[in-house]
């Protein structure tokens, strides 16, 4: 779950990270209010999960009241990638002389934590290509020993900053491994940090993404969703331990694992299909979540049949066949239903669907996707 | 032959009480009859699986009673490092995490710890290990495959028993099947499963199911080159997804455009693997090399 500037530096700062003065608004008369608590000159921010805001002029310098209203007027009508901006961060403006970008994030590879200082400001590490070697320090963190001082001045040595900023840089990029451990974070980002004439350092902006899986123990980010990306449907399906991905084609695909759901896109593309949405369903799916599940993906009007690839280890597949069978009746549209299930009690929820709901299940993908191509393209 | 369990192996079970723990606790002791423990906290003393299998407080116990060598583990995802934990502690060489959703801190604190000691991380989220004929550990179905000397390392979950399923009704036999789990962040690699079929004698060539997610495949594909002998097939699912529609349960703050099966493909294509595009070509692709 990424989290959103002003979220980020809500945390930040009670963590004590030196952080420029900032409110949140989210009208032009909230912002020039807030520029007025501030002092000028300020800048106004897109709060925005979607990368790209700065090229769509989401950052604005604002020296007066004119520029301000403006400014917050221009951000909020933008929309990235179809979703509206609906805060706008009013901060501080400060003097930038030297720029730092501190981080903590799981390596791909060795799955292992890896911190990372670049006297290169503007890079990220979503963004990988960009962070150039003779510029960066990369350090693989053992988890058991953390980050220490001699790491981090290790860094400083190497990428040539001078000697008086290494303690603060030290002392910044330990608090950010504590922030990325306390949070079971699974990335956190200073970008940047800067020193201004007197050597005086801020953190300009940060970045945080907390493990959804470890929403149990880290609560008080459970209400961090944002409902302008996360729809009603998505925070459904994750009341039942489901997981719901929106895409753009017509065919809703209903499964239990991910390599399964991916095997049955790649053997739709064949056909031209392209997927709706995909639902997976939690290990421990009951016929009930199962029946909410079918519901959720009835309801998108997109949706013009559903693809269900199910193969029952944990579950009985009548438990699954009696699931679909009610919640295709309490759902008010006709949307017809194409299932290819395997497992234990494939015979008793094969006879199940075929009395009860009309829908013959095969064991054979191949056929099933077929028959998807078939009336889709009727 | 086979690696990791076999006819002789000592599996015991923690979280044998929960509703998988005990579902799947039975599909083991039907199909390799050596389950040799279980570990329960406040049921040590009590018996289960019809009075065959003893249960214990403690993993530490249950070994010094069964001396066993291999542990599943069962609990719920916040409950995993500490079985983990208990388990690494035990001094147990093999160790079988089905949990699944189980947070990255936890896994990568687990990776650490058991770094250097003998013994080796399958998962969490694994579909565990099923040497055909000899042993389950794990969650597989049993009844469609038989022995032989293909060797099959998973990163994907149900899709691995249709591949086991399609190998069977094609006479295909399976030395051992691994299933590493569909996390992003796993405990053992493909790296270090390939070196394990590398030298065991039963096993004549190797199958690798994966899926976008992380770049196992790719330090495989370089694995493969520098250090496997034997011949190596893959069927890596996702080719037709769009890296930013992320399915899964995981959290994967780690996927990228980087990571698309498309280029895992065109890696281990490059280090000489067999790649079936479709899973109905796998029949075929072994077949022909069988021969």
């Amino acid at each position: 779950m990424k989290l959103h500037e002003f979220q980020t530096k809500a945390i930040f700062r009670r963590e004590g990270f030196p952080l420029p003065e900032s409110i949140l608004s989210s009208s032009p008369t909230q912002a020039i209010q807030a520029a007025s608590e501030i002092g000028y000159p300020v800048i106004l921010k897109a709060q925005s999960l979607v990368s790209g805001r700065g090229k769509a002029g989401g950052i604005r310098l604002s020296r007066n009241d004119e520029e301000t209203e403006k400014a917050a007027s221009d951000i909020l009508n933008i929309k990235l990638k179809n979703i509206s901006i609906q805060h706008v961060l009013v901060e501080k403006a400060i003097n930038i002389e030297e720029e730092l970008f501190i981080g903590v994030h799981y390596e791909a590879g060795s799955g292992s934590p890896t911190f990372v200082l670049s006297t290169e400001g503007g890079i990220s590490l979503e963004d990988k290509k960009t962070l150039s070697p003779s510029f960066s320090f990369i350090h693989t963190i053992d988890p058991l020993i953390g980050i220490h001082a001699y790491i981090v001045r290790q860094g400083c040595a190497k990428l040539r900053i001078d000697p008086n900023k290494w303690k603060v840089i030290e002392q910044t990029s330990i608090k950010l491994w504590s922030v990325f451990e306390k949070f079971d974070a699974t990335l956190a980002e200073i970008n940047s940090m800067v020193f201004d004439k007197n050597g005086h350092a801020t953190v300009l902006d940060g970045k945080l993404m907390i493990d959804n899986n470890a929403l149990f123990r880290q609560r008080e980010f459970a209400g961090f969703l944002d409902p302008a990306i996360t729809s009603f449907a998505q925070a459904e399906a994750r009341k039942f331990d489901h997981k719901l991905v929106r895409m753009e084609g017509n065919v809703a695909v209903l499964s239990n694992d991910q390599g399964l759901a991916s095997a049955t896109i790649d053997e739709m593309s064949r056909f031209g299909l392209k997927p709706a949405s995909v639902l997976l369903l939690d290990n421990n799916a009951t016929s009930s979540s199962v029946s909410a599940a079918c519901r959720l993906l009835e309801n998108d009007s997109s949706v013009k049949a559903v693809l269900v690839n199910i193969y029952c280890n944990h579950s009985m597949c009548s438990d699954i066949a009696r699931g679909i069978i009610n919640g295709h009746e309490e759902s008010t549209f006709e949307t017809p239903y194409f299932i290819r299930l395997e497992g234990s009690d494939y015979d008793c929820a094969s006879a199940l669907l075929v009395e009860q709901a009309n829908i013959t299940p095969t064991k054979d993908l191949l056929q099933v996707v077929q028959s998807v191509s078939l009336f889709i393209n009727q | 032959m086979s690696i990791l369990v076999d006819q002789n192996s000592r599996i015991i079970i923690q979280g044998i009480n929960g509703r998988a723990g005990s579902f799947f606790a039975k599909r083991m002791q039907a199909y390799g009859n050596n389950i040799v423990g279980g570990v329960a906290p406040a049921h040590g003393g009590d018996w289960t699986l019809e009075g065959k299998v003893p249960l214990f407080d403690t993993v530490q116990e249950c070994i010094q009673s069964t001396d066993a060598d291999t542990t599943v583990i069962f609990v719920p995802a916040h409950s995993a490092a500490d079985a983990c934990f208990e388990a690494i502690d035990a001094g147990i060489s093999n160790i079988i995490c089905i949990s699944s959703k189980v947070p990255m801190k936890d896994i990568s604190i687990i990776k650490s710890s058991i770094k250097d000691r003998d013994a080796i991380l399958i998962g969490p989220s694994a579909t565990g290990v099923f040497s055909p004929g000899k042993a389950l550990a794990g969650i597989f179905p049993v009844n469609k495959a038989i022995e032989g000397n293909l060797g099959v390392i998973s990163r994907v979950g149900a899709l691995s028993y249709d591949v086991l399923q399609l190998l069977y009704e094609n006479n295909i036999g399976v030395s051992t099947a691994v299933g590493l789990g569909d996390n992003c962040m796993t405990g053992a690699s493909f790296v270090d499963i390939l070196d394990l079929f590398e030298i065991d004698a039963h096993t004549d060539r190797i199958l690798i199911l994966g899926q976008p997610g992380n770049i196992q495949e790719e330090l495989a594909a370089s694995h493969i080159l520098e250090s496997i002998t034997k011949p190596v097939y893959a069927y890596i699912v996702g080719k037709s997804i769009d890296p930013e529609n992320i399915i899964g349960h995981t959290d994967m703050s780690m996927f990228d455009a980087q990571h698309r099966s498309l280029n895992k493909i065109q890696f281990l294509a490059n280090s000489g693997v067999q790649i079936a595009n479709r899973i109905e070509e796998l029949p075929l692709l072994l077949k022909n090399k069988a021969g």
